[in-house]
Formats: C-alpha cells, structure tokens, sequence
C-alpha cells in the first residue's frame, strides 16, 4: 500500500487513528493494533510475501532469543547476519550475480527471474541492527516477539525508511506519549510529505523518464539531457524525503519519533555535507555497522581509503543489482575519499572558492543522479555527454517538457532550500499565525487528494530498493 | 481535551475533519471492493489487490468531482497541456492521441461485411465522419503525435480497392471551406450539432447522387427550416470531465429543432418502451441539462446515448408535408451519429441504429429478416480501433 494513494488516505489511515485512539488505551494493545495493521498494509501490496515478513520477524525474534542466554553470542550474531543478508541477497542480488557469473566465466547458470519484496533492504537492514545492538549489549533482548514483530514491521517506515535502528526506538515501543502539540507536528509533516511527493515528485517524473528513455535509445538533445537530469534530481528528492516526511509526521501521530533522513541535500557545500544530508538513516547505519567496525577514520591512510571504499560500494549494491547502481556508489566513494584525505573544502577559507566547490558538488551531484537513474551505464553516458556538448539545437520533445514542467520546477527549486520552515518560523504567534498554517497545510492536502482522484500514477522510486 | 480543541491545534482538527470526509466518502466503494475480494478468495483465485485497489479507485472517484474540478485548477495555474492523457491544442480545445494502428485486419473485416450485405442484393455504404483533428492543421503540442487521419486514410484506401462505396466527409469539408475546429466542442471529441447537421446534408446529398429514389424534400435538408436554440456554458465533455472544468471551461450546446410538423415512433433499449411523437419528443432528452456535468454526457440529448434505436417516421402516416424517401437504413454506427440520426429519420423511413460496442451477434439475423434499402456504416477516424469495436468480428 502507498502512502499517497485512496486506499490509505480514506480507509486505511482513519481506521488505524480511530481504533487507536478511539477504542484502545493501553500501550500493548496499541502495539498489537498497529502490528496487525502494518501487517496488513504489507499483505496488501505483497499478499505472498507478507510470509517472508513474518518468518523474518520469527527468525530474528529466536536468534535474539539465542543471544540472550549469553552463550555463543557470536555465532548468533553471524546467523542473524547471514540470516538476513542471505534473504536479501537470494531476492534482490541472485539473478544479478548468475547473470554476471556467466557473462565473466562463460559458465551457464540458470538466471532467476524473482519478484523484488517492496522496502527488502530496508527491514532486513532493521532487523539486523536488532541483533548487533543486542550483541554489543546496547539494548536488551525483546522477549516480546509481537513488540519485535512492530519494530521489523512498522508500517510508516516499513517499505522505505528511514532506517530506524533498534536502540533509537525500543523503549518508544514500551512506552510513549502523544501530545497535541506532538500530533499536529505529525500531521504536518505527513501533509509536507505528501504534498512533496505528488504535487512535485509525480509532476517532474515524465520529463526525467523522458530523458532516461531517449538515452537508453541513444539520441537525446543537449537540452532533454539536461531537462531531464535537473526534473529526476529534484524528483528522486521530493520522492525520497516527501515519503520520510510521510512516515516520520505518521509515526509522530503514534507517538513515535523517528530519526530525520533529509536535511536539505542541494544545498551542500561538499560531497561530505551532502551525504550528511541525504538519507542521513542509512549513511549513520553503514557508519555505525560498517564504517566504524573497520576502524573508521583513526586509521591508516590507506586503511582509511579501504573503509571509505567499502562503505560506499556497498552504499551503491544496496540500491540495486545493477552496475550503474554500483558505479554510483563508487564515484562517491572516490569524492569523499579525495575530501576526506585533501582536507578540502574544510581547510578552504577563500569565499569565491568555497561558492565555486559549492556549484560544482550541485553538478556532480546531478551528473551522478543520471548514472542513478538511468537505465544502464551506456544510457548514462549517452545523457552526460549530451550535457556536456551543449548543442542549442531546438528540439520539441524538450520545449513539451519544459512547458509540462517549468513552473514546477521553480517550485521544487525553491523548497529544495530551506524556505518553507524559514518562513513558517516567520508566522505570527496566535489566531492568525494558526489560521495561516492551517489554510497552507489544507490546500496542500486538498491539492494533493485531487491528484489522487485524478488515478495520476505515482509509485515511489524507492520501493525497489 | 479543551487544550486540543484550540486554535493552535487548528491543523490537527482540520486534518481529522478530512480524514472523517474520506472514511465517510471512501466506506461504501470500499465495502463493494470488499465484497469482490471475498468472492476472488471463494471462488478459489489469489487476492489480487492491484485490481481491487483500482476497482475502489474507479468507484470512489465517482464521489471525488469537486477534487478533480480543483485539479484542473492547479494544473491551469501550472500551464500545463498534457492532463490526464488529454492535451490542449493551440487554439485551446482538448484532445487524446490515437497511435499508429494496423488498419488490415479490421478493413479486411468490414469488406467481408459488405460482401454479406451486397450478397443479399442490399446497398452497402462507408461514410467517414471527420476526426477531432484537422489533418492539415493538428494544433498539438509539439512532439505529441497523432495518427486518427492517417489511421482512417489507410482503411478507406483498402475499402475503396475492395471496390466498396465510400464517403469521405472530411473531403466533402475541405471542399465546402468549412473552418473545421469551429465545428468541433471545446471540451469534447465530437462535433457539434449543426456539423452533424451538415453531415446529414452531405449523406443525403450522396445518397440521392446513387440513387434519386433516396431524394426527399429539400427543405428537410435545409437549415433555414429548422430553430436553433443555443444554451451557454452548459456542456462538459468527455475530455473536460477528465481534467475538470477549471480546466477545461464549459461548452455552449445548440438544440436544433425542425419548424415544421415531424411525426416518430422510436423504440430504444435505452427507453425499454417505445415513444411517439414530434422529433423533440421522441428523440431528445432534455433533462440531460439538469444532471451532474460529470455523471451524464449532454451530447446524448440528442437520441439518448447509443443504445441501438428503431425509429420509424410516421409523417406520411399522418400526412404531414415532408414525408422523407420512406426508405430503411440499417445503421452501424458510433456516436458521431447520434447528431445525424435525427435528421436522418426525417429523411427517411425507418432507420434501425447498431452500435457494434454493446452487441453484434443478431447483426446478420437483422439484415437477413428486415432486409433494409442500405446498410450504412458510420464511424469517425477515433474508432477505428480492433479491441475496441471488434468490427464485425463475427463474420470469421
């Protein structure tokens, strides 16, 4: 089930709030209820896999069990571990690995076509913090396999983050409290979400598969290129954190605070900052499983190197079977590696500098959505180099684009800063201060239902990884 | 619970007010799709969510108007020509795009067709009613295609080197000098009436250049003969009812009715009864004006939709002055026709409607039983589409 679409807006999310709050007092019972209710929402886009949810949650909750009797610890942790990454790796990486056995050693392994689990790598991802939390004895273990059941399966975060880590939510599941001032915070950010992800998002999708499709076929215009690198950028943005938004403003109306995942990433003045700022969950979760177990920074140089490498090889396989997934996490990691090891731009005190590394990370943080998002490696550079030539040959299929798409744009650019909540902080106090708000946040949610009722197709980009 | 019910928490309320609108609004489309689940899981299938959640989606938009009106608005404001699959051409009106299709099987299809007619010593006639888009002048925005015209090309190309007879009304209006977009509604893919007037005229000239014995009076043929009463901004297409009328605007819709004495007997299966009549009376639908823009389409005040039709022309039975030819028309049609039937049923006299969309089976017990003076077809460039028409499938 997607947060923006009928089926939650209408039925799903007022029935969960009413029995929630209308018929349910205590903090188990709310649990169950929202056990079953995440559950459902699961079985409701992946009616089969629902199952490999509950044998995750069983097998993560005995493995806990297993760690709790103190002996053999480690051996637990490495089946939880493997556990895991072996369910992930069998639906998302297998067909991926046969496919690029046989293409490197000519041997003829059969490639299994098998369907991707929405949001694998992010409850798997979950419920291994839940055992390497408990191993490093940074939470106790959960006896209570429904309160485990809830962690894995929570349905605001569930299908795409943030990646919430056992120890920054486990006493949120025992107890928690809902203020008014908590709640409206809550409903706020669900409706910023929502608005971020089909008032923006859904509107900049066409111009940017646009650009993706006439790459992949090889011809694309200097100014489709660009159109559609700059629609995508945003896109994959508002998509990306209009969904956090959604699911921290929803967890907040449960009383739960999650932590944020976007912090305003096009504006970095690095590749460092930006990384800091986007999808900040899975960043601190490599940094706290990966990154810092290798030893982090207080290490060799070149062991320094190895560690960034790793971690963003990784950042970029976990996006997806795919290698322009993987080249992308390695230009990062090549970036950041060179930032980490030169000291720039943080040594830097030059001002026209420091604004010029700041252009040029918003363009290489563009030219890199287009190895993201494009369909393959060549399809990439087919648009990067269409960027780069800078033909100023009329082309229609850009001027439609650019038409659908302009005033759009300009909004998505200026709320890519951080205006709104400037000038939310400008409000007066009082009567008119909360009329203001609430008439914003109404017409965002009006607008957005009426893209709904509109059956305007709208998934989101990172269901799939 | 006085400290929530506060201004300060006025986004809280506001937003539980709504969620009580859409529970409200979303129960009873959700307890159909309920139900239809239930019968997937009892009849022994998966639950197949994707189509429930589209059936909810299909019956809960029928609560949704207000939202899609609001949708247009904002897309307005966003300058946008391209809504909801349907695009705004320079001069304003709205369209959809027809792709290149394969016009073979279904040309192969229809000259089998007439070759069932024409065996039984019946007149078969094609006629080709003009398309939303000028072949010359498309007005789309640029890189969006279409391919109705040269869809409709090809096909009258293959029927007319099967030999069939066949009438290209876009032609006739070329040659007439007729400022084609005038003709066509703002908001939706048909013509208006007084083109379907002129169509009429042109079929009736046509037919009366076969054969003189299809000649009627002139002054049926002729509009000085009829009123016209045009209502303003009451009319939402079919393209409009998909963007929203902030979108799209309103059309004016003209009533066109003979100012002399008419006399019908219409039996539709729209009706279930038949009526019997004046012109008005029989086959016009008046309070058509009165209902939801977005529930019922206006352009059926004209025959009611597109239900087959028996109409019988009564006028030399009453001994009226125009009698028409008292010919009988088979006709299989789409619904350019419902503009031209009634002019057509004064013209003639008896004309029996067939719209291939809702059945086709007793077709050929039809042709063979009533053996009709000329089976026509008449279908706009739109139609021409296999899995939509199943043209005259039943043949092979």
């Amino acid at each position: 089930m997607l947060f923006s679409s009928t089926i939650f807006l209408f039925i799903f999310l007022p029935c969960v709030l009413l029995v929630y709050y209308g018929l349910l007092r205590s903090v188990r019972a709310r649990n169950v209820l929202l056990l079953i209710a995440s559950l459902l929402f699961y079985a409701w886009g992946e009616p089969v896999y629902v199952f490999l949810m509950l044998l995750s949650i069983a097998v993560n909750y005995a493995l806990g069990l297993a760690q709790g009797t103190g002996r053999h610890k480690k051996l637990w942790l490495v089946l939880t571990v493997l556990f895991n990454l072996g369910i992930l790796f069998h639906f998302k990486y297998l067909g991926f690995a046969a496919e690029n056995l046989n293409a490197l050693l000519g041997t003829f392994l059969t490639v299994p076509r098998i369907e991707l689990p929405i949001g694998i790598s992010f409850f798997t991802f979950q419920a291994m913090s839940y055992g390497i939390d408990v191993y490093r004895g940074q939470t106790e273990v959960q006896r209570n396999p429904l309160d485990l059941g809830l962690y894995i399966s929570f349905f605001p975060q569930l299908i795409a983050g943030p990646i919430v880590r056992y120890n920054s939510i486990a006493a949120q599941i025992r107890e928690r409290h809902v203020t008014p001032e908590g709640f409206q915070e809550g409903v706020c950010r669900f409706i910023r979400g929502l608005g971020k992800k089909i008032i923006l998002a859904n509107n900049l999708a066409l111009a940017g598969e646009t650009g993706f499709r006439l790459a992949a076929g090889g011809e694309i215009s200097s100014a489709m290129a660009w159109l559609g690198a700059v629609a995508y950028t945003l896109q994959l943005y508002y998509d990306f954190s209009g969904y956090s938004d959604m699911a921290i403003g929803l967890g907040a109306m449960f009383g739960f605070r999650f932590e944020e995942n976007f912090n305003y990433p096009y504006i970095a003045r690095s590749f460092t900052e930006f990384w800091n700022r986007w999808h900040i969950s899975l960043g601190r979760w490599f940094r706290d499983y990966v990154y810092f177990p290798m030893g982090g920074s207080r290490v060799s140089k070149p062991k320094l190197l190895r560690n960034l490498l790793v971690v963003w090889l990784l950042t970029g396989i976990w996006h997806g079977a795919a290698w322009h997934y993987i080249a992308w996490g390695v230009l990062f990691g090549i970036l950041l590696s060179a930032e980490k090891l030169s000291g720039f731009p943080r040594s830097c005190k030059s001002r026209p500098v420091l604004w010029l590394y700041t252009a040029v990370t918003l363009l290489v943080v563009l030219g890199s959505m287009v190895v993201f998002g494009a369909w393959n490696i060549p399809a990439a550079l087919v648009q990067l180099k269409a960027m780069l030539l800078l033909s100023a040959a009329p082309d229609p299929v850009a001027a439609f684009h650019w038409n659908e798409t302009r005033w759009v744009l300009l909004l998505a650019a200026i709320f890519a800063t951080p205006l709104w909540p400037r000038a939310e902080e400008k409000l007066p106090r009082g009567t008119a201060g909360s009329l203001i708000r609430a008439a914003v946040y109404t017409l965002v949610l009006l607008v957005s239902v009426s893209y709904l009722a509109m059956g305007a197709h709208n998934p989101f980009i990172y269901f799939n990884f | 619970m006085k400290r929530f019910f506060s201004i300060r928490n006025l986004c809280t309320l506001l937003f539980l007010l709504a969620l009580a609108f859409f529970l409200a609004v979303g129960l009873w489309p959700f307890g159909s799709t309920a139900l239809r689940g239930a019968r997937m899981l009892a009849e022994g299938g998966a639950l197949d969510t994707k189509s429930l959640e589209s059936y909810f989606n299909d019956r809960l938009s029928e609560h949704l108007h207000p939202f899609i009106t609001l949708n247009g608005g904002v897309e307005r404001v966003f300058g946008k020509r391209a809504v909801n699959e349907r695009y705004r051409l320079d001069n304003g009106k709205l369209t959809y795009v027809i792709p290149e299709l394969d016009m073979n099987k279904i040309a192969a299809r229809t000259v089998d067709f007439a070759h069932y007619v024409e065996e039984r010593g019946i007149p078969f006639v094609y006629v080709n009613a003009l398309f939303y888009l000028d072949e010359d002048d498309k007005q789309l925005p640029p890189s969006i295609e279409d391919y109705g015209n040269e869809n409709a090309d090809r096909f009258l190309a293959l029927l007319n080197e099967a030999g069939l007879r066949t009438l290209d009304l876009r032609e006739r209006e070329k040659a007439a000098g007729v400022d084609h977009y005038s003709n066509f509604f703002n908001t939706d893919h048909h013509w208006t009436p007084e083109m379907g007037f002129w169509a009429f005229t042109e079929i009736q000239a046509y037919l009366s250049g076969l054969d003189p014995s299809w000649t009627a009076e002139p002054e049926i043929s002729d509009f000085n003969s009829y009123g016209v009463e045009v209502r303003e901004n009451c009319f939402l297409g079919s393209n409009g009812r998909r963007v929203g009328v902030w979108y799209a605007g309103k059309d004016d819709f003209s009533v066109i009715t003979p100012n002399f004495d008419t006399a019908l007997e219409v039996w539709s299966s729209r009706d279930g009864c038949a009526r019997r009549g004046t012109l008005a009376d029989c086959l016009f639908y008046p309070e058509l004006f009165d209902a939801d823009p977005y529930e019922a389409s206006l352009y059926d005040f004209y025959c009611g939709g597109d239900e087959w039709m028996d109409i019988r022309n009564l006028a030399a039975e009453k001994g009226l002055t125009y009698c028409g030819n008292g010919k009988r028309i088979l006709l299989v049609k789409d619904s350019a026709s419902l503009v031209v039937i009634p002019w057509l049923s004064l013209a003639c006299g008896e004309i029996r409607t067939y719209d291939l969309r809702f059945e086709d089976e007793r077709l050929p017990d039809l042709i063979a039983s009533w053996q009709p003076d000329l089976v026509m077809v008449l279908y706009n460039p739109g139609a021409l589409e296999d899995n939509n028409w199943n043209m005259f499938q039943f043949l092979r």
